[in-house]
């Protein structure tokens, strides 16, 4: 019988997981570190899920709608989970991950589910364009972009974006939108060929969430309290459920290799520290770019360093002339609701795109103190009914590299001490000064659409986040049309010239991250490299 | 059919609420509470029940699931801030729709105007537009209803009839044109496309498609009082210009500004006429002979 192991319970484990269910005979196996959201709270879900919205109990709101946290100064606030901070929490996968600056040390996720439970769900191909700096094309990710598509809970609309970045699927309505998103979206059909002129094209969010069986309520950035949100643990869930996989919690990787036809990995049981031996015809390493990074550097025994690309993130706020109704008596859906792609050229390849998001409580906590204060009042509320943030992205081309140092442990079941550095546009500081070039005319373009638009950055306030805050990294073993001796780029199976049988799935294979969103690509090629591996055992 | 009907007290809900009832139709009327007293209640034609409504605390699935037919006419014309615009009568729209989706009523008819057109510069219709995609998503039906005249005279064709009692009447883009349709020949088509279970996934025009000249429908409405028009023709910017001005100031004003940008620059043609004729819908070419004193 056939058999593969799938290291990680992430976006990238599941669609491997969902192609090897398409072969009956495959013996699946899937172990990760498993953390998962305490039972109590999980018992406040599930009590809150079998409820109607307008009966909900406050306790039971309260309990599941923490704020973020700031961690880092100068950066944005860590995302909580239904309350929990179970994603970023360290289980020992972060033992030995050093980061230097504002890099990001929380980069390894011990979740079941892994970073999908604190994601923004927003799902959009990369453009064909993209595709032609890769070893294959657009058209061999579409059917996997439609497996994908098929399979998780897509909610969008056909509109301009399109031109770069097809729907393929069949989406669900969005529920009904935020009154500024609305008027943005109005603004720019009546200004249409002005807006685009300045290289901005706008259209609506594109979201892995359940929208017919949303009731709005205002707290999807906390952790929808219905589970309507698309995560990983829901598709490895369904195939626990099915008796499909051998599911594992409790074990993190710490070497992969190869014997003769058979793949190897060596896991410690993080109970007893106890290291396990798995063996199967393939393995999928899906652990996070860094994660897999980590473990592939450990296993090759490399101390050279490697760069990951990394789509930068930076935050932008920007102000309206015409107010709405005071958002904070409003219950709406509070992800995504609509996307800038500032596109500078004419294939949709050098893109950055800003996803915007409606009020949420995150943005009165995060104004100065003084405006939070009752005699502030008047000034807060004409505030808040013109502010709008954009989270943008440049691409990786445009933005710092994160360098990862390995120092690998002479014991053979120790992951290796990594360090994280900032590099390539080193200076790039918050406030908006001294970043990449890119961002400045990305600026540029969207004041001269801001009449238009009814909406102007407030640069003085953007905030630009630190290494590795985007998520959005990748490439530190590159997809290459024929994957080198160095062991520095993988084939379009994923494969290191060393090991034909160990297959990287997640980020760490992107020839480059584009500034569209991430994981949906994550997934449709994990999925395609899980069924073009499958082609080969037969 | 239990037909529901908001804003059932407006100029278009009375005609069609009549008009359901006439054919037998069980009509729940949906009013805002200070619009229905016990004594207009009693007075509302052929209405069987009515229910406190108000467009930005649309009702839940729950108070629509006993209905057939929703029609969706509430439209707070007050409002003329794009902020209340968007955030009171386009979100309690799309969510009554959502709700009424949700609920299984069976034909969501939403009632749009031939304001709303792909291009339109006016909030009004803007706002009319993304209704009708909401409507549309959901497998609803969006009517685009014309300049609606008729021995009611209420809505833009009573105020551009009140114009015509001027001494002088500014005549605003004199060489636009409005469709229009008949009171009666609305009715009877909502009636139609109620009944039917024909989908009609693209918004559907209620409008006679023949473009009725704005200078002839202005002589028309002031013969059909016994008047000949007086007319001067006026810029539309300094008009819109003036109206703004009173907004601003909160006047009370028979126009909204916004209403101007509607009446210079009308979509240009009707959709869905060929749908309707399939439905056995026609609509007759304007015309007020009937109506001269």
């Amino acid at each position: 019988m056939p058999s593969s192991i799938i290291i990680g319970s992430g976006p990238a484990a599941a669609a491997a997981v969902l192609a090897l269910c398409e072969k009956p005979d495959e013996k699946i196996t899937v172990f990760d570190p498993g953390t998962v959201l305490d039972a109590e709270t999980q018992e406040v879900i599930s009590r809150l899920s079998k409820l109607r919205v307008d009966d909900w109990d406050e306790e039971d709101v309260r309990r599941v709608s923490l704020q973020p946290k700031q961690v880092q100064s100068d950066s944005l606030p860590e995302k909580r989970s239904c309350g929990s901070d179970f994603p970023f929490v360290n289980k020992g996968q972060l033992d030995g991950v050093h980061s230097e600056g504002r890099v990001n040390p929380a980069v390894i996720s011990s979740a079941y589910g892994g970073f999908s439970n604190v994601w923004g769900a927003q799902i959009m191909p990369f453009s064909a364009a993209t595709f032609k700096r890769w070893p294959f094309d657009f058209s061999d990710m579409q059917e996997h972009y439609r497996a994908i598509l098929g399979h998780i809970p897509f909610a969008g609309e056909s509109d301009d974006l399109e031109e770069w970045f097809p729907l393929i699927g069949s989406p669900d309505p969005l529920p009904p939108l935020a009154p500024r998103t609305q008027m943005v979206l109005a603004n720019y059909d009546r200004h249409r060929d002005r807006v685009r002129s300045t290289g901005i094209t706008i259209g609506r969010a594109r979201l892995a969430f359940s929208a017919p069986e949303c009731q709005p309520c205002g707290l999807c950035m906390t952790g929808c309290p219905r589970s309507l949100i698309f995560s990983a643990s829901h598709s490895l869930d369904r195939f626990r459920r099915s008796g499909r996989i051998d599911y594992h919690s409790g074990l993190l990787a710490v070497r992969v290799d190869q014997e003769a036809d058979t793949a190897v990995v060596d896991a410690r049981e993080l109970s007893s520290g106890r290291i396990q031996r798995f063996t199967a015809d393939r393995v999928f390493v899906g652990c996070g770019a860094i994660g897999t990074t980590r473990l592939i550097l450990g296993s090759l025994g490399s101390d050279q360093p490697v760069h990951l690309s990394e789509s930068a993130q930076f935050v932008l706020p920007m102000m309206s002339a015409e107010p709405t109704p005071d958002p904070r008596t409003r219950r709406e859906f509070t992800l995504n609701q609509f996307n800038m792609a500032i596109v500078r050229d004419d294939e949709g390849f050098d893109v950055s795109q800003i996803h915007f998001y409606p009020f949420n409580q995150a943005y009165y906590d995060a104004l100065p103190g003084f405006l939070q204060h009752r005699a502030a009042a008047f000034a807060t509320d004409r505030l808040l009914s013109r502010l709008t943030v954009g989270l943008g992205y440049l691409p990786s081309w445009a933005s710092p590299k994160i360098r990862v140092t390995a120092k690998v442990s002479a014991a053979s079941d120790e992951l290796p001490r990594i360090t994280l550095t900032s590099e390539g546009f080193s200076e790039a500081k918050a406030r908006g000064k001294d970043v990449p070039p890119m961002l400045s005319d990305v600026i540029k373009r969207i004041w001269r659409a801001a009449p238009y638009l009814d909406l102007w950055p407030v640069t003085p306030q953007m905030l630009w986040s630190g290494g590795a805050k985007s998520y959005h990294f990748g490439g530190s073993f590159p997809h290459a049309s024929e994957p080198d001796i160095g062991g520095a780029t993988t084939d379009r199976l994923g494969r290191l010239a060393r090991w034909d049988r160990i297959h990287l799935i997640d980020g760490s294979v992107f020839p480059n991250v584009p500034a569209t969103t991430f994981t949906l690509t994550v997934m449709a090629n994990s999925h395609r490299i899980a069924c073009e591996a499958m082609e080969l055992t037969g | 059919m239990r037909v529901g009907i908001t804003g059932a007290n407006g100029y278009v809900g009375t005609i069609l609420r009549t008009a359901f009832a006439e054919e037998g139709h069980e009509v729940i009327a949906f009013a805002r509470p200070n619009r229905v007293t016990s004594e207009s209640a009693s007075a509302m034609v052929g209405v069987a029940q009515w229910r406190p409504y108000e467009i930005e605390r649309p009702p839940s699935g729950a108070a629509l699931s006993d209905l057939d037919v929703l029609i969706h006419g509430a439209w707070d014309l007050t409002l003329v801030s794009a902020g209340d615009v968007w955030g009171v009568n386009v979100s309690g729209s799309q969510h009554l729709l959502r709700n009424a989706a949700d609920a299984g009523v069976r034909r969501v008819i939403f009632i749009s105007s031939m304001s709303a057109y792909k291009g339109t510069r006016q909030l009004y219709g803007q706002a009319k537009l993304a209704c009708e995609r909401t409507a549309n998503s959901l497998g609803g039906v969006s009517t685009r209803l014309g300049l609606v005249y008729g021995p009611g005279w209420g809505g833009m064709a009573g105020a551009l009839r009140k114009l015509t009692n001027l001494p002088v009447t500014p005549l605003i883009g004199a060489r636009s044109h409005q469709f229009t349709v008949h009171e009666a020949d609305m009715a009877a088509a909502m009636v139609r496309i109620a009944e039917s279970d024909m989908p009609l996934p693209e918004p559907v025009g209620l409008a006679n498609p023949e473009p009725v000249p704005f200078r002839r429908l202005m002589k028309e409405i002031a013969a059909s009082q016994g008047r000949t028009l007086r007319a001067v023709p006026v810029r539309w910017q300094l008009v819109s210009g003036v109206l703004k001005a009173a907004e601003a100031l909160h006047l009370p004003l028979p126009f909204r500004s916004d209403s101007i940008l509607g009446l210079v620059h009308p979509a240009a043609e009707v959709p869905g006429v060929e749908r309707l004729k399939e439905l056995g819908i026609k609509f007759r070419s304007f015309s007020l002979d009937g109506d001269r004193p």
